[in-house]
């Protein structure tokens, strides 16, 4: 378990991840890539909420 | 045939039957059961009080819904052995696998702290400190996994789901008028007649938070774990629709109790309600609420640990199985108590303020992952390399699609609302 820990601190682990994991096997049309992306844009508007609620509490006042 | 060699064949066919069912039963039925977690037993409790019976007619719809999405993680961990996690980094390369796993994380440890925050409102009741329920939660859990079987496991589990279903019981001592919930619950209805801001909050908070993330990574991993095969699907289909109708269904009956005992006041909370009931004459069914409570969030607190602890397993090469022990399987274990330990003493350190952002944030984090599941999950179930001959027919597609954008469309609005209440119409 040591050296588990050892190869988790020293990133290795995640990187052989990455590797292994580097492109995706499900082959997508081109409507599929449009709805990706679209959840791409639906996620960073959502983060940007989030992070733009999370100011407002740390000030103390809210919309 | 003989009449009586005809019943002795139809006996011995149920029999069998009933069996089959038997053998699968557990992950379908446990992860519907949970999704009626100390957060959902709130927001039913609060919509009775709010509202009567008449969002009765919203619940049914939770059946499908639930259903749908549930159905397509275990048909997809049934064929490819896979929990959820590990089949979106094969599908769709490790940006969306970290992206997915370290959102699910957030999650899952957010929704962990209510999950203790529900347990500790409702034994507060009882006078028991909020020390001593997070430690006897985390001896509970621990106990539970630590036979390294999964069967053991499960039925422990399935007991608790048992006890669940107290709120039946309790509904019933309330004497609720049946023919006034068909009445007023049965068809479609808007209270008052028109949507307001709070009716339309009621309504997203009830069908856009049915299903969660943790559910679909939960049940994945559970079929792996349980090792259901695919000709086991389709009891395994029965299961699953037999768990989202009694969730449906003791979702309804918590709207009848509160309807029936506090209409028309608001409820902050199941743990007020509770208190309301004991104070105005009703201590057997506000103890009733309280026991339901306390057990909703243990069920949350078992599937939800287990849903982080299998996924970061899967991810990370180690081995992830309840048939395993401690020494054979320990990050597995060791992220599944991390993942208690942190949330039950985030409950004993935290301050008010910390517990309200935390409330505000899980459902906003659990629901903004919610869309990137649905998706994947039809992508995955339509890819013949993935899905097999169990890929999604047309209709399964169509249906599928429907429930993803309904899902999507009230979960992004009651993020929205959440988040920013002031924005809602009055």
């Amino acid at each position: 378990m040591w050296n588990d820990v050892m190869t988790f601190l020293k990133l290795e682990k995640i990187q052989e991840i990455n590797a292994r994991y580097r492109k995706g096997s499900v082959e997508l049309r081109r409507p599929a890539r449009v709805i990706l992306f679209m959840l791409r844009i639906y996620l960073v508007i959502m983060v940007a909420l989030l992070i733009i609620k999370f100011a407002q509490i740390l000030m103390g006042r809210a919309i | 045939m003989k009449l009586s060699a005809r019943v002795f064949y139809m006996f011995r066919r149920l029999i069998r039957m009933s069996r089959m069912f038997l053998l699968v039963l557990g992950p379908g039925i446990l992860v519907m059961v949970a999704d009626n977690d100390a957060g959902g037993i709130t927001t039913y409790a609060a919509t009775g009080a709010q509202y009567r019976y008449s969002f009765t007619w919203i619940l049914l719809l939770i059946i499908p819904i639930t259903y749908f999405v549930q159905e397509m993680t275990m048909r997809l961990g049934v064929v490819t052995k896979r929990g959820f996690a590990e089949a979106i980094f094969e599908g769709f390369g490790a940006g969306w696998g970290w992206f997915t796993l370290v959102t699910l994380m957030m999650s899952c440890w957010l929704t962990l702290v209510t999950e203790f925050i529900g347990i500790s409102a409702a034994l507060s009741i009882f006078h028991i400190p909020a020390w001593a329920s997070v430690a006897a939660v985390i001896v509970i859990m621990t106990a539970m996994v630590i036979s390294g079987r999964y069967w053991t496991w499960e039925k422990i589990a399935l007991l608790f789901c048992l006890l669940n279903l107290i709120y039946v019981p309790a509904a019933i001592m309330a004497h609720p008028s049946v023919s006034d919930i068909l009445r007023s619950g049965a068809i479609p209805n808007i209270p008052g007649g028109k949507f307001t801001g709070g009716v339309l909050l009621f309504i997203m908070a009830n069908i856009g938070t049915t299903v969660c993330p943790w559910m679909i990574f939960f049940q994945q991993s559970a079929v792996v774990d349980k090792g259901i095969l695919q000709r086991d699907i389709k009891w395994s289909r029965i299961e699953t629709f037999a768990g989202a109708v009694l969730t449906s269904t003791v979702a309804i009956f918590i709207i009848v109790l509160t309807g029936k005992l506090m209409y028309p006041h608001a409820v902050s909370g199941a743990d007020t309600a509770a208190r309301w009931m004991i104070a105005n004459d009703n201590p057997v069914i506000g103890t009733c609420l309280a026991i339901g409570l306390m057990t909703a969030g243990l069920l949350g607190t078992i599937c939800i640990s287990l849903a982080s602890s299998w996924s970061f397993g899967e991810v990370f090469g180690w081995a992830h199985s309840l048939n395993k022990n401690v020494r054979e399987a320990p990050w597995f274990y060791l992220v599944y108590f991390l993942m208690l330990a942190t949330a039950g003493g985030m409950v004993l350190i935290a301050k008010a303020g910390m517990m309200v952002i935390i409330v505000l944030f899980v459902q906003v984090v659990a629901t903004t992952l919610m869309p990137v599941c649905i998706i994947f999950l039809i992508y995955l179930l339509n890819d013949k390399k993935t899905a097999g001959a169990w890929v999604n027919r047309p209709v399964e597609n169509w249906v599928n699609g429907i429930n993803a954008i309904v899902l999507i469309g009230l979960s992004t609005a009651y993020n929205f609302l959440v988040l920013f209440p002031n924005i809602m119409p009055k």
